[in-house]
C-alpha cells in the first residue's frame, strides 16, 4: 500500500502543498495545547488577569503544588484499576456479541438488524440522564465505588464499541473463517486463532477510545465514587475547586499531569495500529 | 494513626466489595463494614462529614483546622471526611438520601435542605439544642429559624454566617479623585460614581455572569425594596415579583448596566475572573462577601473597604439592611440517632464545631462563625476582615432573617439570579425579568 | 459459518452483552423517560403529571433557543467534521515523511477531558482575556469580535470547538476505514490511468461506504451531547441565550432541582437525535439507490 503512493504520480507542487495542509493541520491541533502548557507555569492571577504574557520565569510552583495536593500514586492506580477491569470485561462481551452480529446467520434477518439498531441506541444518551437511575440499580444490585463504576462504564461502551466491531467485522472475507471451519476450528477457536489476529487494529481503536472515556469520564465517578481514597483522576480537579474560590494554575498543572501518561498510551498503541495493519496487509 | 486508619478503610471496602461480588451481601451491608471498621479500631469511633469541597484543608481551611482541633480533645473519634466539589457534592447527597447511604454529617444547599427534611432522611436537632444550652444561646434566633421547619424541627444549623455586599478599592477611588462609598451611599450617588469610574476606563463593579449566583450585593438590595414583607403573600401566590416596587429596583439595576457599571465581558465571565479584575485593580468595587477576606487581606491589603450596598429614596422600606445571615446549613443523617454511640460523637463534633474555641479559629482564618461569642482576635494584619467586622458593628443596621435568594427554591433562585444578569447585561427588560421570576414561580 | 450459528452458539455469544446492556442502559432510559411524566425534585416521592412537562416545554421560550442553538452547533460540526476528517485521513494516508508523528499530534485533542478543553478555549474565545481577540487589538484591527457571549456567535464558536476537539479522533476512524480498502483494487484503478480525483469519487468513497456512517452517527449523536464545551465557554448564557437541549436539560435537572422537567428535555433530546440518523440513513440509502442505478 505504501509503494502504491510513489505511484499515484503527486507533482512537486502538490507535494509541497500537502506538506503545507498537514502542518496546518497539526498546528490547529497543538496550540491550545500548547498553550496550556504555558499557561501551566503561570500565577492564578496573571492567568486570568494577563493570560496573554508570556510566564517570566518557568515557575513550577503549580506542580510542586498540584503534585503534592493530590494523592496522584493512588489516583493513577485506582484509574488504572477500573480502566483494566472494564475494558477487559467490555471487550470479552462486546467483540463476542459484535461477531455474532456480524458473522453468524440469524434465522430471521431482522432480528440481527433489529439487535443491531438497539444495541447502537445508547449512543444517543448523555449520561447524565442515567445517573440517578444507574446510582439506584447499584443499590439494588449492591454494587458500590469502583465496581459501581465498572457495570456503567462497560454498559456505556457497548454502543459504540458495537458500532465500531460489527462494522469492521462485516468487512473481514468470510472465506477465512469458512476454511478455518472447514480445518475443523470449533467456535472458539476460530474467533481467537483466526478473527481476532485479524481484527487487532480496530481492538487497539476500541481500546484506546474506552481507556479514554473512562480516563477522563466525571459525572458517573463523582457521584459513586464515595471515599476520597478510591478517586480517579478525573475527580483530581475538583481538589483546585472551592465554593467560593477556584485555583485555575493548579488545575491546568493538574491536567497537564493527567494527559502526559494518555499522551504517551496513545503513542504506545499508535504503533500497535499500524503494525497490525501491516500484518493484515500482508495476509490479505 | 494516618495508616492505621487507611488499613481500616481498605479492609473495610475490601470487605464490602467482596461481599457484594460474591452476592452474599445483605440489606445492611453498609453498617456490617462499619462495624468492621470499629471493631478493628477497638473503641474509636468514626463520624462521616460530607462536604461541598473536595480538599477541605485547602479550600474550607477554617473547618479544616476545627476538625484537627477537635480530633485531639476527642481522640476516641475519627472525623472522615467525604468531599466532592459544590455540584457534585449536593447530586451525590441527592442519591445517597434515597439510598440510606447518607454521611452522617454534610453539608447542604439551603434550598435542598427542606426538600430532604420533608422526605424524612434528618435528625431533629432540638434534642441537640437542648443537652447544650451554651451552643443554643451562642446561636442566635434567625440563625436557627433558618434551617428549621414549620411543624418546629431543628433539621440543620449553620455551618457558617455568611455576610455579603461590595468590598472596594480605597486606592483606585483617590486615583480617580473621588470619594469612596460608604454605608448610606444613595443610589444616585452611585451613579455618578460608576460614570466616573467607567470613563476613566475602570471596572465600576466587578461581576461575573456565568457564575449566575454572584449577585449577593443585588440581593441586599431588594430588602430594601420591603422583600420579607412581600415574599410570602408571593409564595403562595397573591401577589407577584412583578410589582412596582421590585420593578423600580430593577429599573434601577438596568440602568446601572447602561452606565457602564458592569465589566464588558461580564457575560463570559466567572465570579473568579471578576475577582481577579478586583484584586488586580482593574475594578472598583466587587460584588462578594466575607469568604474572599483572606485573599483580598493579601492583594489589597489596607486599601480595602466593605460596604452593604446603596440606599434607595424612592423606596418607602428601612434602608439600613445589612446581611450577616445563616449560610447553607449542615444536617445530620437520620440513621445516626439509632446508633448511640455514633450519636453521642456527632453530638460532640457539632458541640466543639459551636463552641468558643472554634469561633476563635475561626474568626483567626477570616471567617464569621454562626455563633455570637465575643472572641477577642487580633485583627490588626487582617484589614478586609476588620473591614467586615466593622461594617457589622454599625449601628442602626440590622439583618433580615435570610437572604432573599434562600428562601425560594432551587428553580426560582436560579431565575431569579438569572433575571438579576438579564437586567444587568440589558438582555431583558425590569419587567421581562420579573416576569420570568413569576413564571417558574408558578410551575412549583 | 452456518453452522456454527446455532441458536445457542448465538445466543451464548450475545447475552451477555445484552444483559449489562438492558440493566444499566435501557432500564436505566426508560426510568428516565418514566420520570418525565412527574414532577419530582430528585428526592422524595415523584408526583404524576402526565403530559405537563411536554406541554410545558412547547410553551418554553428557552426550549425553543436551546433547540435552534443545538441545530445550528449540529450543521456546522457535521459539515466542517465529514469532510474535514476525512481529507486529514486521506493525508495521513499518504506515504508522507513523520506522518504517524503528526497522527498523533493531530489526535492529542482527543485525548484532553472535554471539561479541560472548555476552560482551554475560554482563554482563546473570551472577548476580554481571550488569545484571538488580542491578536485582533494588537494589530489595530479595532476591539475584536464577541466569539462567546455576545447574541449570536457562541453557537458557531462551541461548533468549531467540537470540531477541534474530534477532528483526529474521526480521522482516525476515517483512516482504519482507508486501511481497509484492498491494495489489488487501488492498484487496478492506477493502472487504469484513473486521476487522484476519480480515484475518489469512484473508489475510496464508495468503499468507505460503511465507515462514513460510522462517523456520520458518531457526529450526529455526538454534537447532540457536546456538553463541558458549553459549560465552560459560557455556561448556557448570558440569560440562556446560549444554550443548548443538553445543558438546558441539566440545569433544569440540577440546578433548578426540577428532575421530571429535566428529563422530559433529555427525553425529547434523545429522539431528535435518533429522528435526525434517520433521515441521514434514509438519505444515503437513497443517493446509495441512485448511484447504482
Amino acid at each position: 500500500m505504501n509503494k502504491s503512493n510513489r505511484r499515484t504520480g503527486f507533482s512537486t507542487g502538490a507535494q509541497v502543498g500537502i506538506y503545507v495542509l498537514l502542518t496546518l493541520v497539526v498546528l490547529l491541533a497543538i496550540l491550545p495545547f500548547l498553550w496550556m502548557i504555558m499557561l501551566s507555569f503561570k500565577g492564578n492571577s496573571q492567568i486570568l488577569s494577563n493570560p496573554l504574557s508570556f510566564p517570566t520565569t518557568i515557575n513550577l510552583e503549580n506542580y510542586r503544588r498540584a503534585i503534592q495536593l493530590l494523592n496522584l500514586g493512588n489516583l493513577y492506580k485506582n484509574t488504572i484499576f477500573i480502566v483494566v477491569v472494564s475494558i477487559a470485561i467490555e471487550l470479552c462481551f462486546t467483540f463476542a456479541s459484535s461477531f455474532a452480529l456480524a458473522k453468524m446467520t440469524f434465522r430471521c434477518k431482522k432480528t440481527r438488524s433489529a439487535l443491531y439498531e438497539f444495541l447502537l441506541l445508547g449512543l444517543a444518551i448523555s449520561p447524565f440522564i442515567l445517573l440517578f437511575p444507574v446510582y439506584r440499580i447499584n443499590t439494588i444490585v449492591h454494587l458500590k465505588e469502583q465496581m459501581g463504576l465498572v457495570m456503567p462504564y462497560v454498559a456505556s461502551s457497548v454502543s459504540f464499541n458495537t458500532l465500531l466491531f460489527v462494522g469492521y467485522l462485516k468487512e473481514l472475507p468470510s472465506e477465512i473463517d469458512e476454511a478455518a471451519i472447514i480445518d475443523g476450528c470449533n467456535l472458539g477457536q476460530l474467533i481467537i486463532r483466526v478473527i481476532v489476529p485479524m481484527a487487532k487494529p480496530v481492538i487497539a481503536t476500541v481500546v484506546v477510545f474506552n481507556v479514554l472515556y473512562i480516563w477522563n469520564e466525571f459525572p458517573f465517578a463523582s457521584v459513586i465514587l464515595h471515599h476520597t481514597s478510591n478517586y480517579t483522576l478525573a475527580l483530581g480537579a475538583s481538589f483546585f475547586k472551592g465554593k467560593y474560590n477556584i485555583d485555575y494554575s493548579g488545575m491546568i498543572a493538574s491536567s497537564t499531569l493527567m494527559i502526559i501518561p494518555e499522551l504517551i498510551f496513545y503513542g504506545i498503541f499508535q504503533k500497535n495500529i499500524v503494525s497490525g495493519m501491516t500484518a493484515g496487509a500482508v495476509k490479505g | 494513626m494516618k495508616s492505621v486508619l487507611k488499613r481500616i478503610v481498605t479492609f473495610g471496602l475490601a470487605a464490602a466489595i467482596a461481599t457484594s461480588v460474591t452476592g452474599c451481601a445483605t440489606s445492611n451491608q453498609s453498617s456490617s463494614s462499619d462495624v468492621a471498621s470499629e471493631k478493628k479500631s477497638g473503641s474509636k469511633t468514626v463520624i462521616t462529614l460530607g462536604m461541598h469541597v473536595a480538599n477541605v484543608d485547602e479550600q474550607e481551611p477554617v473547618t479544616g483546622k476545627i476538625i484537627k482541633a477537635f480530633e485531639q480533645a476527642n481522640p476516641n473519634i475519627t472525623v472522615q471526611i467525604q468531599g466532592n466539589d459544590k455540584d457534585a457534592h449536593v447530586n451525590k447527597m441527592k442519591l445517597d438520601a434515597q439510598s440510606g447511604e447518607l454521611p452522617d454529617i454534610f453539608w447542604m444547599d439551603s434550598s435542598v435542605a427542606p426538600q430532604l427534611n420533608s422526605s424524612g432522611v434528618l435528625l431533629d436537632l432540638s434534642d441537640f439544642l437542648k443537652a447544650y444550652p451554651a451552643v443554643n444561646t451562642a446561636l442566635s434566633e434567625n440563625m436557627k429559624a433558618a434551617s428549621r421547619s414549620s411543624d418546629g424541627k431543628q433539621y440543620g444549623l449553620p455551618y457558617q454566617s455568611l455576610v455579603t455586599g461590595f468590598w472596594y478599592n480605597k486606592a483606585v477611588f483617590k486615583r480617580v479623585g473621588i470619594d469612596a462609598p460608604k454605608n448610606g451611599t444613595t443610589y444616585d450617588e452611585l451613579i455618578k460614581m460608576v460614570k466616573a469610574l467607567h470613563t476613566k476606563g475602570i471596572i465600576p463593579i466587578a461581576q461575573g455572569a456565568k457564575d449566575a449566583y454572584s449577585v449577593w450585593g443585588f440581593l441586599t438590595g431588594l430588602e430594601r425594596y420591603g422583600y420579607f414583607s412581600k415574599i410570602d403573600s408571593i409564595l403562595n401566590g397573591k401577589a407577584k415579583f412583578d410589582n412596582p416596587d421590585f420593578l423600580k429596583y430593577f429599573s434601577k439595576i438596568n440602568t446601572l448596566g447602561k452606565a457602564g457599571a458592569f465589566p464588558s465581558n461580564c457575560a463570559t465571565s466567572t465570579y473568579f475572573q471578576a475577582k481577579a479584575d478586583f484584586t488586580s485593580g482593574k475594578a472598583a468595587m466587587f460584588d462578594s462577601g466575607v469568604w474572599d477576606a483572606g485573599v483580598l487581606d493579601k492583594s489589597i491589603g489596607k486599601n480595602i473597604g466593605f460596604w452593604w450596598g446603596p440606599t434607595f429614596q424612592d423606596s418607602s422600606d428601612n434602608q439600613k439592611v445589612s446581611m450577616n445571615v445563616s449560610s447553607a446549613p449542615f444536617c445530620v443523617s437520620k440513621a445516626v440517632g439509632d446508633n448511640q454511640s455514633k450519636k453521642d460523637a456527632v453530638y460532640k463534633f457539632l458541640a466543639f464545631y459551636y463552641s468558643k474555641q472554634a469561633a476563635k479559629i475561626s474568626y483567626e482564618g477570616s471567617i464569621i462563625p454562626a455563633t455570637n461569642y465575643k472572641v477577642d482576635a487580633n485583627l490588626e494584619s487582617k484589614p478586609a476582615f476588620k473591614a467586615v467586622v466593622t461594617a457589622l458593628q454599625e449601628s442602626g443596621w440590622s439583618s433580615p432573617k435570610a437572604q432573599p435568594d434562600l428562601v425560594l427554591t432551587e428553580a426560582v433562585q436560579a431565575q431569579l439570579y438569572d433575571s438579576i444578569y438579564g437586567t444587568m447585561l440589558g438582555t431583558y427588560s425590569p419587567k421581562e425579568a420579573l416576569e420570568k421570576i413569576d413564571s417558574v414561580q408558578q410551575q412549583q | 459459518m452456518h453452522w456454527l450459528s446455532r441458536k445457542r452458539n448465538i445466543l451464548m455469544m450475545l447475552i451477555p452483552t445484552l444483559m449489562i446492556y438492558l440493566v444499566y442502559m435501557i432500564i436505566p432510559i426508560a426510568i428516565a423517560i418514566g420520570y418525565s411524566f412527574t414532577k419530582y425534585t430528585g428526592i422524595g416521592k415523584a408526583k404524576i403529571v402526565g403530559f405537563n412537562n411536554y406541554m410545558r416545554l412547547f410553551r418554553d421560550h428557552t426550549f425553543w433557543i436551546a433547540l435552534k442553538n443545538t441545530a445550528v452547533i449540529f450543521v456546522i460540526a457535521f459539515v466542517l467534521l465529514m469532510i474535514g476528517a476525512f481529507v486529514v485521513a486521506l493525508l495521513l494516508n499518504l506515504n508522507l515523511k513523520g506522518k504517524s508523528f503528526a497522527q498523533s499530534l493531530i489526535f492529542s485533542p482527543a485525548v484532553i477531558a472535554p471539561i479541560i478543553v472548555g476552560i482551554l478555549w475560554v482563554f482563546i474565545l473570551d472577548p476580554q482575556i481571550g488569545l484571538i481577540n488580542a491578536i485582533i487589538r494588537s494589530l489595530g484591527f479595532g476591539q475584536g469580535i464577541k466569539w462567546i457571549g455576545g447574541k449570536t456567535l457562541t453557537p458557531v464558536s462551541v461548533a468549531i470547538v467540537y470540531f477541534w476537539q474530534q477532528l483526529g479522533y474521526l480521522a482516525t476512524i476515517y483512516l482504519a476505514g482507508l486501511k481497509m480498502i484492498p491494495v489489488e483494487i487501488e492498484e487496478a484503478v492506477q493502472i487504469d490511468g484513473a486521476s487522484v480525483w476519480q480515484k475518489l469519487r469512484y473508489v475510496t468513497i464508495p468503499m468507505m461506504r460503511s465507515t462514513i456512517s460510522t462517523v456520520a452517527i458518531l457526529v450526529i449523536t455526538g454534537t447532540f451531547k457536546i456538553f463541558e464545551i458549553v459549560q465552560q465557554l459560557t455556561n448556557g448564557g448570558p440569560n440562556h441565550i446560549s444554550e443548548t437541549l443538553i445543558t438546558y436539560s441539566y440545569s433544569a435537572t440540577f440546578t433548578n432541582g426540577e428532575y421530571g422537567y429535566g428529563m422530559s428535555l433529555a427525553t425529547v433530546t434523545f429522539f431528535i437525535s435518533l429522528v435526525v440518523i434517520a433521515i441521514y440513513f434514509g438519505l444515503s440509502k437513497e443517493r446509495g439507490r441512485k448511484e447504482v442505478s
